[in-house]
């Protein structure tokens, strides 16, 4: 169960690339074990954290935009999870991007160098940073989906936003 | 499951009896489960006649739709016609005066006579327009009452418990010679029917609660377009010689209403017809006041004083404003008056407002003119319903256009008129800011009644989000109809409440 936030970060690793994953699954290169903290888990569990914010407040919470009567279009949904989804994303951004600027990931999972130690290749970029966090984001809008199919039904008057 | 049956004589009887199906459709209490309203009047095509006839037959087809187990008021009095139909059928419709007394076949000593007591103006009367103003002709057409026929259907309906209202103007021709007649037959002992036999029930109706409004002057008609012997000078005349001989009704009648307005409006002379159209007025309104009084449980201590059946005291009552204003609004009734019907008109005003029904402005033959219209921009239920969760699955598709659906909004667009014509009047009820459009400034005065807050949901939205709330509650049994109805009771109920 614990590498279950991993495993659907790992469906987006092609955009952010594996060395980063490695980094967020705790690989330590001097151990040359998984010993480190799964940032997959804490990352996963602010941005769903975040996600079930956003979609109580949606479902429940009586403010122009949410839980209100001209609220409960589809559209408003969708800016909603998108809003949650753009705080997601700087969230995973800004955690990977300190991380690589502050030199906390490994330095295996960096660079490939020579024997004399020299860089001949870096793998791990800031872009990375930015795809991880659209990767995040794509996340958030699993777990809003996911949290709005559970939490809607309740709701008094966006039950039927967005569908059903 | 008792009943009042309630007579309708005359213009006034009709246009009363509109006042009270308005009441009764926005949700007045009634100390009675059923209202049987019988119309009588000479001129069948009266445009007064027509519009509540059609304002009955609509109430009716909706207060079937009305849930006997929910919380709902609106519609919740059964209105009930005798056999189906909404008029007394006199037996003789014979169009002129002379033909009905059989002046060609008199001798001509009776047919001296006959001149001598009517004018030839009086006995050439086409009479398919009402008696025009003549009590004394009034008086002897409607003598046919003794034909105890007409009264059969009524008979066979009456039961034990049941009460009667006459409501009759005092300053024309048919209500002020109807009443007295009418209160007469129905106190006569063993009336028979055509075949000789007994009328059923009819000692039931001899000993009947009974109680009378009669209207005094309260408007008078400008000049006549065409030959008319409507003279609104002898308004004031014909009533008092009408109260003087009224005097004689003492003790038999329970309780007996008056009610004046010297501040007269001016209608445009019609003598009867199609073209006989008046605007609805307070008066109107206080006399449906009236009926609901008569049969107000809380009242029968004063309403019927009687032993063993008999009258011992007729109880007089008249209505009055607190204020003598040429305008006024809730605020100038009377307490009793303000807890009976401020929350139910302001709650039905509130549902027709919310499906579009609005007052606007219109330019009609070169003039500016207030008109009901169902306006598209302010029906807030066609913007919604795709939308709110109250609607879903309910009250989408054809909904609207269902027979109950679509007779439930013609009472609400006529409901709209009638108080928009209140408000035309020389003296004006205008209790509404009935061109607002906004749920909450539409009622007028410092009176508590909208517990409708600007925060969190601004105007509709908040009706909305309560409609969206009470659905929840509502008895999953009622069908769409029912359900559409008890749902909006509900919610205007928690939206709209005065207490006094």
């Amino acid at each position: 169960m614990e590498d279950l936030l991993g495993n659907i970060y790992c469906w987006f690793e092609s955009l952010f690339g594996q060395n980063l994953a490695e980094h967020l699954w705790g690989y330590n290169c001097v151990t040359q074990i998984y010993d480190g903290k799964n940032l997959f888990n804490s990352i996963g569990l602010i941005t769903a954290g975040v996600s079930l914010v956003f979609v109580l407040a949606y479902y429940y919470l009586p403010l122009y935009f949410f839980n209100h009567p001209r609220s409960n279009r589809w559209w408003n949904w969708l800016i909603i999870l998108l809003i949650a989804g753009i705080i997601n994303f700087f969230i995973a951004y800004g955690w990977t991007v300190n991380d690589f600027l502050n030199g906390n990931i490994g330095d295996c999972l960096m660079y490939t160098r020579d024997e004399q130690g020299n860089i001949i290749a870096q793998h791990i970029f800031t872009s990375d940073c930015w795809l991880f966090g659209l990767s995040n984001l794509f996340v958030s809008t699993l777990f809003f989906i996911g949290w709005s199919l559970v939490f809607k039904w309740w709701s008094r008057n966006c039950k039927h936003s967005p569908l059903f | 499951m008792s009943k009042l049956y309630v007579f309708g004589i005359g213009g006034t009887g009709a246009r009363v009896l509109k006042s009270l199906t308005m009441l009764l459709a926005a949700g007045v209490d009634c100390g009675v489960d059923t209202i049987v309203p019988i119309i009588i009047d000479r001129d069948m095509s009266n445009k007064d006649l027509s519009r509540t006839k059609l304002i009955i037959e609509d109430y009716i087809a909706v207060n079937r739709s009305v849930g006997a187990n929910g919380k709902n008021m609106f519609f919740k009095t059964k209105i009930s016609l005798l056999d189906g139909g909404l008029y007394l059928q006199l037996k003789d419709n014979t169009q002129k005066f002379d033909e009905f007394i059989g002046k060609r076949t008199m001798t001509n000593e009776n047919k001296a006579l006959v001149d001598m007591l009517f004018s030839s103006k009086t006995l050439g009367l086409d009479m398919t327009e009402g008696f025009q103003g003549n009590p004394n002709i009034g008086s002897v057409v409607l003598n046919q009452f003794d034909d105890s026929n007409v009264f059969k259907k009524f008979a066979n309906d009456f039961k034990y418990g049941d009460k009667i209202f006459i409501i009759s103007s005092i300053f024309g021709g048919t209500g002020a010679s109807g009443f007295p007649l009418l209160r007469k037959i129905l106190q006569t002992a063993n009336v028979k029917d055509a075949d000789g036999n007994n009328l059923p029930n009819w000692g039931l109706v001899n000993k009947a609660p009974i109680g009378a409004i009669s209207v005094l002057p309260y408007f008078i008609v400008g000049p006549a377009k065409e030959e008319s012997q409507v003279d609104s000078d002898t308004f004031i005349d014909k009533t008092r010689a009408a109260l003087s001989y009224y005097k004689t009704e003492d003790k038999k009648i329970d309780t007996l209403y008056y009610i004046a307005d010297r501040l007269t409006s001016t209608y445009e002379h019609n003598k009867g017809g199609d073209a006989q159209k008046n605007d609805a007025h307070f008066v109107e309104l206080a006399g449906a006041l009236a009926i609901l009084d008569f049969v107000n449980p809380l009242k029968a201590s004063k309403n019927f004083l009687r032993e063993n059946d008999n009258i011992q005291q007729t109880t007089y009552k008249e209505f009055a404003i607190n204020s003598n204003l040429k305008e006024f609004n809730f605020g100038s009734l009377a307490d009793e008056t303000k807890r009976l019907i401020i929350n139910p008109l302001s709650r039905f005003l509130l549902f027709s407002k919310y499906m579009g029904y609005s007052v606007v402005q219109r330019d009609i033959d070169g003039k500016d003119a207030l008109v009901v219209e169902l306006i598209e921009s302010n029906d807030t239920f066609k913007k919604e319903h795709k939308h709110q969760p109250y609607a879903r699955k309910r009250f989408t598709g054809e909904f609207r256009q269902e027979d109950i659906i679509k007779k439930l909004e013609s009472i609400q667009s006529k409901y709209l008129e009638w108080l928009l014509e209140m408000e035309k009047q020389e003296r004006k009820f205008a209790p509404f800011n009935l061109m607002s459009t906004n749920c909450n400034n539409y009622i007028k005065g410092d009176l508590s009644v909208s517990k409708i807050k600007e925060f969190p949901y601004k105007n509709w939205a908040r009706v909305d989000d309560e409609l969206n709330a009470q659905i929840r509650k509502v008895d999953k049994s009622l069908n769409n109809d029912e359900c559409f109805i008890e749902l909006f009771y509900r919610v205007s109920e928690r939206l709209i409440n005065y207490k006094n």
